[in-house]
Formats: C-alpha cells, structure tokens, sequence
C-alpha cells in the first residue's frame, strides 16, 4: 500500500436549496496518516455523511482544500476525481451495494474495470482472489450478491473496495444493515486490514465499534467537537 | 364520489407544478387519440354505416365494357346510343337515370365563372334522395326529348351567385348562352352519389336533353365518353345477373352491326357490367382506409405506451409520498383512488385536445383527401364517435392508473421511510423496460420506413422533369357561346386569334393545340404498317409548327413541322421516344411509317416523352401538323411580364366580341396541379414523420429516463467505485444498445412483411424501399442513442453524491 497523507484545511459544505442555506459542515481540518483507523460520531444530520462525501471526492466543498499525498484535490473535474476515487480510494456502504445481476467476482473486479491502469485477465484474477482471501470468501467467487448473507455480502463490498490497492478505506456504517454477530464479524475484518496496514475512516452511530479505531472524532452541527485518541497507530 | 372530486383537484394542482410531465402526456396523447378518432369516424361510416340512398342496395352503376377473346377493356367509358338504348328499352329497373358530369361557364353572370353541370333525367333526384330546399327536382315532362329547359341548382350556387334570393324560383340562369328557368334548390344536406371514376361535385343540373354531345358522339356507337354513365334501381325481383345478361342483350346486336368492317373491332362484343353503388363509390377504399386506422393506432399505441411510461416514472417520483400516506394508515384503494384521479385529470385534458384534433383531422381529410377516399362530404363527429371517444378513454385513464398501481409493492412501500431512500424503490423490471424500449424503436422504424418510402416516391415524380418548359406559358381556351361556327371557321378564328395575340407586346410567341399536352383528351390507336392488328394506343396532340420551339420540346431525332406541312395538314408525324420505342424497338423510327386510321404517315421526329403524373396519361404520344378546329392555344409571355385574363380578353374582343375565355392557367399552376396528390403525400409524410420522431423520443426518453431513475443509486456506487463519466455513459448506452439492437431486428422483420406481403396504398401497392429503410433506421438509432444521453443528464455530468443521495444517519 502508497505512503499516504489526507489533509483538509478549513473545509466548509453549504447546501442551498429553496433560498435557504444549510451548513453542513464548518471550517473542518482534519490530517489521516497512513496506517490511521478514524472513526466518525455524531448525531444524525451532524455532517458524517457530508463529511465521508467530500473525503471520497464524491461532491466538492464549498470552500477550503483537501490533498490527498500533497496533491490538492479540492476542485476537480468529475473524470479527475473519478480516476483518483478508482486509484486511491475504496468505498463500503451501508447497503453493502453489490450489482445483483452481476457474480461475485465481477463485483469486485468493478473498480479494476474502471481503473485507468489496465490489468490483465490473470492479473485481474489474482487481485480479486487475494481480496477475496482476505475476507474469508474465496468459496463464494461465482455465487450472485442475492445468494449470500447480509454479512457476506458486506464482505464481498469491502473486498471490492480493497481491490485497487486503496491509499484509503472509506467506509459509511458497514454495520447498519446487519445483526450483532455479523457485525463484529466484520468490524473484526476492518480490524485486521488496519493492522495489516489498510488506512481506514469509517463514520459509525454505534460507540462500541467508534472505539475499535485509533483516534475518534465527534461532530456536531458540522463542527469537530471532540477528537480522541484511542489507542496509538501501530 | 365527493372525495374523488377533491382527489381530482388535488392532481389538478400537482399536475400544474409539472408542465413538461403534464404537456408531454397531453400534447403526445391528445394528437395522436384526435388522429385515432379521425380514422375511426372514416373507417365507422366506410365499413359500417349504409350508403343514404333509399334501397341502396338494388342502385346499381350499368357500365358497357368491350370484350375480345374473353379480355375486357374500356370499363368506365360509355357509348352514347347504347346508354340510350338501355334507357328506352330495359325492363329490370324501377328507377332509371342518365348523368353526363361537364364543367361550363354561367355566361350570364359578369364574371362567366367556371362551375361543373350534370346533365340528368328526372329518377336521378329520387335515386338520390335529393332533398329541396326550394321548388322541385325534375318531372317526368323534363326527361329525355321533351327539351324543357329547366334548372335545379345547389344551395351553395344560389349563396355564390345569387346571393340568396328570395325570388330564386322562375329567374333565369344561363349556361353557355342557353337561358335555363330554376325551378328548384337543392338543400345542403343533399349528398351527391359520386358514381364516376373521378369525384366532382355538380353546382347545377340542367336535362339530359342540353348536354355537350355533339351529334356525332350522340350517334357513333364506337365512341366511348368517360363522362356519361347509366344509374338505375333495380326492381326488387331481379337479380344482378339478370339485370346485367338483359342490357347486354339490348345493345350486343346493335353494337356489332354498327362497327362492322372495320378491322380494329373485329371480334369485339359490347357487354354491360353491373356494379352496386356501395362498390362503385366505396371501391377499393376498404383497404386505403383500414391501412390508415392501422398507422395511426400504431402511432397512438406508440403515445399510449410513451404515456404510460411517463405516469410510471411519475408515480416512482412520488413513492415517498405515498409512503408516508401509507404509514399515516392509507390503504390500497386510496392509492389507486389518487393514482386513477391524476390519470383520470390527465385523460380529460388529452381528450378536450383530441376533439379539436379529430375536428381538424375531419376538415383536412375533406379538404385534402377527397381525391383518395369515397363519402368523406357525410364524414362527422357524431354520436357513435363519441361513444367511442368516451369508452376509449375511460380505458386509457383506468390502464394508466392499473399499471402505476400494479407497479407499487404496497407492502414494500415503508421500506421508502426506513431506508432513507437509499436505493429501494418502485421498479419494473429491465426485461419489461427492454420490450418497451424495442417496441418503441421498432414502431418508429417500420413507421419511419413507410413514410419516408412514400415521401421518396412523391419527390421522385415531383422532381421528375416534366420534359416541356412551362416557364411564362399560358394555356388558353377560347368558346365562341352561341355563335356555333364550322371546323373550317373555327380553324380561320384559331389562326386569327393567334395572329392578333402575337401582336400584343406582352406576348412572345403562340401555337395552337388541340389540348393542354399535359392533358391531352385525344387517344387513339396507332399501328406499324403491315401489321393493322397489332395497335398501340396513343395520346393524339394536333399542333402547328410553334408548338415544339414555344414549350422547348426537345428534339431528340429530327426536326420541327414545317408551315407549310400544318397548313396542307402533311401526312408526317412527330412521336414521343415512348412511342418510337414501341413501335420500332431497334431505335430505327426515323423516316419510317406508321398507321393512324387509314393514313400512312411519316416519322419525321422523335421527341422527349413528356413526363406526366397523372396515371391515365400514357407517355406514347404522338403529335400530327394542322391548325385544329379547337380554340385553344399555349400563349408564351415575355419575361418578367404579367400577363392578365383581362389583357387577353381586351385583345381577343377586337379580333370577334363573341369569343371568351373558357379557361385560363399557367402551365405551371395546370402542372402543380397534376402534382397536387404527390405535394400533398410528400407533406403529410413529413408532418408524420416529424410527429413519429417526437412520440418516439418522447416515449423513449420516458423509458430510458424511468430506467436510470431506477438505477440511478447504482450509477452513483459505480461512480463512487471509479467509474468516470464516459465509463457511465458507456455503460448506459452498451445497456440500452441490446434493447435498441432487439428493436432494430424487430423492425426489419416487419418491413420484410409489409415488402413480401401485397399490402396496397388505394390502388397502389405499399413498397418499402432500401434507402428509406436504412434512413429510417439511421435515425431512430441515432434519436435512440441521444434520448439516451439526454437521460443521463443529472447522473453522469453531477458530482457522485447527487446520485448515492447519502443523507447523516
């Protein structure tokens, strides 16, 4: 995995809509290294989710800077931000977001597709068969999303982000859609990827597993009230 | 009912904060339902109502055909004394009546204006059901050889020229010099039988006795008239059969004795055929009109589903709402209450839009298509229409509600609240979203494929070069009235009346004809000598030596007649290539012979085929040397000079006062006219085309909008994953390229159909052509592929997070 640095700097979010403005988030600086596990808090509408956004360069701020390896990242175009999302980043969702038409393998294989380096088959192979090694699945290679469990399926979603070799993992409450047993499950999963050296930032309700990371952030009204710091990066 | 009201005005309210959903059902629904109500009202009163005529059952068109080795020929056409030989002598029908259709002039009148006149005896007004207004039709004292010369006239002539008179009744109208007293006015409601091959309105009716036959037409058995015809009702005991075996009989022996000697009819009997009025004025027009039901349902079945798509992806837009009315403890009922309410607003409006729409559609087709299609004058919007407007839309409104509410999972719909609207929804199935996309594509091919194979057909015969030059010509006819005058006066008056033209300064140069050579009234059989059996029909055109330079009739071989060859009436001819062709294929037509009548005459030219889109006129022509007994002359005017009537006129007065213009067009306006029929198809085509391409993307852009409205959060995780927007749009498009690819071979296997299948457009066959087929596929591929882009607005070009729509949980 890249050395890697994110730095955002006085990042502000306004939405507009109907003449009226909602700060979602306020003048945000926040620094992940590489090897960091960050867990997001907060109430609902405190901004994790704006947050996650603009970290996943899925929407632009409204004001401030983002780098990503020094690289300003702020105000890109949408193929620049799409091809840095496919080099450097690795989204998991609540709803886990598998293609049902499409097998297990082709799941995770997706990012490679739009990756601007080409793979080869064998290379494409590998890749996804060591991700799936990773998250205890290789017997589930050509099975569809809808044939596995909701806890599987969230699996086959982190190993999809972790294909592209991610400078970071960006995940929105992985365990929001599934039981307890599943979800310690997986949050055991995200664990040992951070310990293997997988950068992690992950937006949780749930305090139990906001206290699996390293360093812990609370938000409220779009603003970082509390940073704590766990346990120190290994 | 109360709250179905209320639920009504609510969907009135919603509907009006989304016009372009609102407008888009409409204006699609509106003006393809109004075509549908149209072609229904036409294909209800072709196929279903009777004929208005009392008895129209037993009223029968008695036409005389000319039969040789068992081939009949020359139906429609009719031999003046034998149609007064059935008239005298028959005892099959119980009410009988002679028509000769003309047009004339009311000479009477200031202005001479030109109206049509039927020549009839007394039955024709009862066969017609002629209803009066004022007066009385013809009696039996008015019929044939009591020469009374008596009027009835059309309401619309009394409105015209009479400005509605009250004391129209006993005045005098006079038609080419001869004074008529009106004893009668016809009501409006009056619908005339139209009974010959081509349709024309009469504006008054004088007796048999007055019509336009000279004495020789009158007497000549071998002289065949496309404007007379025999009506009759048959009497309730006699069969068709026998109808048609007795007027035979009555004119066979005749017939033979009066033509015998004479090689071209050897071996040729004169037999009468009986058709029934219902085919003779409905003809082939069952097809004509079923084919046009069929390609308006298609086009509406094309707004039906376009429409039904829109309200589906309406009703997705609207599941949160419904959600929470749900959970607020809404039932099923209530659902489908509001969804059928806004489909009911919605229909209400396409309909009020149809009305106006079918009424448009009623007038066009009467304005326009009366050439094309029988009885369109009874054609209205009348009870049974609105019956069928009303059961149709209460289909349409209670299809479009069913759909939406099949396409809500009831018990699915609080997932909406508990999930955010994360990327749970309403959804129809790709399969289902994949067969309206290839329906769609496939309709508008087929339709796109027909119309532009008939809009190249019409610009071919338009853009065909007509082989003469009808820039600044004039064609002129000239009547003397009363004053009759000889052959040989009348070919003094022509030469004349030319010469005195010819002087005008506005004038550049004038021949005489004996017809319009775009209409030329003369056929006749010409043969190769040696071979007086084998004839071939011609157009006969008489002409003087000006004739050929004045309308730049090219000269492919040989030369111009001489003066002198027109004024000795030489034996030589000019023929068209056409004729030269069949007559000597080998090219070798020059200075040879060829028979007409019994005169050898000499080919001292050949000329170009002058291009006519008339069907009847034959492109053999050929054209004699002589200064014709009839006043009529092609008149070339300078350049850039206006030529009036009332110049004319002024000029001929000075060389005789009694000599007036009948007719007066320039060649182009006689021209535009022949292609009136092909302008108006080319017009309409591309009017259908335009509507089809907008239904198409309309409907298409309902599909394939609803479908990424559907995938739109897989889009977006997509894109959150990498993905660029070209990977996006790439994605979309190789998605829907199998629906369009599925459509595409649809289509061509409908047009294999229709091509190998003998489908017919009124008497033509519908051929669909190749060109026309890859355009029409071109197109609809290329509107399929941008509609597509076009629904990817808001997904592909706007930042990922619009899509995933995360909100803080």
């Amino acid at each position: 995995m890249n050395k890697s640095k994110i730095t955002i700097k006085n990042i502000s979010k306004i939405f507009i809509s109907d003449e009226m403005e909602t700060h979602a988030l306020r003048d945000i600086n926040l620094t992940i290294d590489h090897g960091d596990y960050l867990s997001i808090s907060g109430p609902s509408g405190c901004g994790k989710s704006t947050l996650l956004s603009l970290l996943g360069l899925l929407d632009q701020p409204t004001s401030g800077q983002y780098f990503i390896e020094n690289k300003d990242v702020s105000q890109l175009t949408l193929s620049q931000a799409a091809e840095i999302r496919s080099k450097k980043i690795g989204f998991v969702f609540q709803q886990f977001n598998l293609i049902d038409e499409i097998s297990v393998f082709d799941n995770i294989a997706l990012p490679l597709k739009y990756n601007p380096q080409v793979f080869t088959k064998t290379e494409v192979k590998a890749r996804v068969m060591n991700c799936l090694k990773k998250v205890g699945l290789d017997h589930r290679t050509y099975h569809k999303p809808n044939q596995l469990s909701g806890g599987q399926q969230q699996r086959v979603a982190i190993a999809r982000a972790l294909v592209a070799d991610p400078a970071i993992l960006l995940v929105d409450e992985p365990t929001g859609n599934l039981d307890s047993k599943n979800g310690d499950i997986v949050m055991e999963l995200l664990e040992q990827l951070n310990r293997a050296g997988t950068t992690i930032c992950m937006v949780t309700h749930d305090p139990r597993y906001a206290a699996m990371a390293h360093r812990q952030i609370n938000l409220l009204d779009g603003e970082i009230i509390e940073t704590q710091i766990i346990k120190e990066e290994i | 009912m109360n709250d179905f009201l209320l639920e009504m005005k609510y969907s009135i309210v919603s509907l009006l904060k989304a016009p372009i959903f609102f407008l888009s059902i409409v204006i699609t629904l509106g003006l393809t339902f109004g075509a549908l109500i149209t072609a229904f009202a036409l294909n209800h009163l072709i196929f279903v109502e009777p004929l208005v005529y009392n008895d129209h059952e037993r009223l029968v068109v008695a036409n005389q055909v000319r039969v040789k080795n068992k081939a009949e020929k020359g139906e429609g056409f009719q031999s003046y004394p034998a149609l007064i030989k059935w008239f005298n002598n028959n005892e099959v029908f119980s009410e009988q009546a002679l028509i000769q259709i003309n047009p004339t002039q009311l000479t009477g009148i200031q202005s001479q204006p030109k109206v049509n006149v039927s020549f009839v005896t007394p039955d024709y007004f009862s066969i017609a059901n002629a209803p009066m207004l004022q007066g009385r039709a013809f009696n039996q004292n008015e019929g044939l050889n009591n020469q009374k010369p008596v009027a009835v006239i059309t309401k619309k002539l009394w409105l015209e020229y009479f400005n509605q008179a009250d004391n129209i009744l006993g005045q005098t109208i006079s038609v080419e010099d001869v004074n008529y007293t009106v004893i009668g006015v016809l009501s409006d409601k009056f619908i005339q039988p139209q009974v010959f091959m081509w349709k024309q309105e009469s504006d008054i009716f004088l007796p048999w006795d007055f019509n336009f036959d000279s004495p020789f037409i009158r007497k000549n058995w071998d002289s065949f008239m496309p404007y007379n015809l025999f009506i009759g009702k048959l009497k309730p005991d006699i069969s068709q059969q026998r109808a048609q075996l007795q007027l035979t009989n009555l004119i066979q022996n005749d017939f033979t004795e009066q033509i015998q000697g004479t090689d071209y009819w050897a071996g040729v009997s004169l037999q009468a055929r009986l058709t029934s009025f219902e085919h003779t004025i409905i003809g082939d027009s069952h097809t004509t009109s079923a084919l046009f039901f069929a390609g308006v349902l298609a086009l509406m079945l094309i707004a039906f589903s376009n429409a039904i798509n829109l309200f589906l992806s309406r009703t997705a837009q609207k599941q949160r709402k419904m959600a929470i009315q749900v959970a607020l403890g809404a039932k099923k009922a209530h659902i489908f209450r509001e969804i059928l309410a806004e489909s009911t607003c919605l229909v209400i409006a396409a309909t009020v839009l149809s009305i106006f729409v079918s009424l448009a559609g009623i007038t066009l087709l009467q304005t326009y298509a009366s050439d094309l299609l029988p009885r369109l004058e009874e054609l209205r919007f009348n009870f049974t229409t609105l019956l069928f407007v009303i059961i149709i839309s209460i289909i349409f409104a209670l299809t479009f509600a069913l759909v939406a509410a099949n396409s809500i999972n009831y018990h699915r719909l609080n997932t909406v609240l508990q999930t955010s609207g994360k990327g749970a929804g309403l959804q129809i199935s790709s399969r289902t979203r994949m067969i309206l996309i290839a329906s769609q594509v496939t309709l508008t091919i087929v339709l796109l494929t027909v119309n532009f194979s008939l809009l190249f057909e019409a610009m071919a015969t338009i853009n065909q070069p007509s082989g003469i030059n009808t820039d600044d010509t004039h064609y002129l006819t000239l009547s003397t009235g009363k004053n009759k005058l000889s052959s040989d006066e009348l070919q003094l008056h022509a030469r004349g009346i030319k010469k005195t033209l010819e002087k005008q300064p506005d004038i550049a140069s004038v021949a005489i004809v004996s017809s319009n050579p775009l209409s030329p009234r003369m056929s006749r059989s010409v043969f190769l000598p040696g071979a007086p059996k084998n004839h071939i029909r011609t157009n006969v055109l008489i002409v003087d030596n000006d004739y050929l330079p004045l309308m730049e009739h090219k000269v492919l071989k040989g030369r111009n007649f001489s003066h002198s060859q027109v004024k000795d009436k030489a034996d030589v001819a000019i023929i068209s290539k056409a004729l030269a062709d069949a007559l000597y294929p080998d090219n070798s037509a020059l200075n040879k012979y060829l028979l007409y009548f019994d005169k050898q005459l000499k080919i001292i030219a050949i000329i170009e085929n002058i291009y006519n889109p008339s069907k009847w006129i034959s492109k053999k022509m050929i054209f004699l040397p002589s200064y014709t007994s009839q006043l009529n002359f092609i008149v070339k005017r300078q350049p850039n000079i206006e030529l009036s009537k009332s110049t004319l006129a002024k000029a001929i007065g000075q060389f005789d006062h009694n000599v007036r213009i009948f007719s007066y067009n320039t060649m182009t306006e006689i021209l535009e006219n022949k292609l009136a029929r092909d302008i108006a198809i080319a017009a309409i085509t591309v009017v259908l085309s335009i509507l089809t391409l907008f239904l198409a993307a309309v409907g298409l852009y309902g599909v394939l909008s609803y479908g990424i409205k559907m995938r739109q959060y897989e889009l977006g995780v997509r894109m959150a994953i990498g993905a660029n927007p070209i990977h996006i749009v790439t994605q979309v498009l190789s998605d829907n390229a199998k629906a369009i690819g599925f459509g595409l071979m649809l289509s061509i296997i409908a047009i294999l159909f229709v091509t190998t299948g003998s489908f017919h457009l009124g008497s033509k066959p519908l051929q669909l052509g190749i060109l026309p087929t890859l355009i029409a596929i071109l197109i609809t591929v290329t509107l399929s592929l941008l509609v597509s882009l076009l629904a990817l607005n808001g997904v592909a070009n706007k930042a990922p997070v619009n899509s995933l729509r995360l909100t803080d949980s």
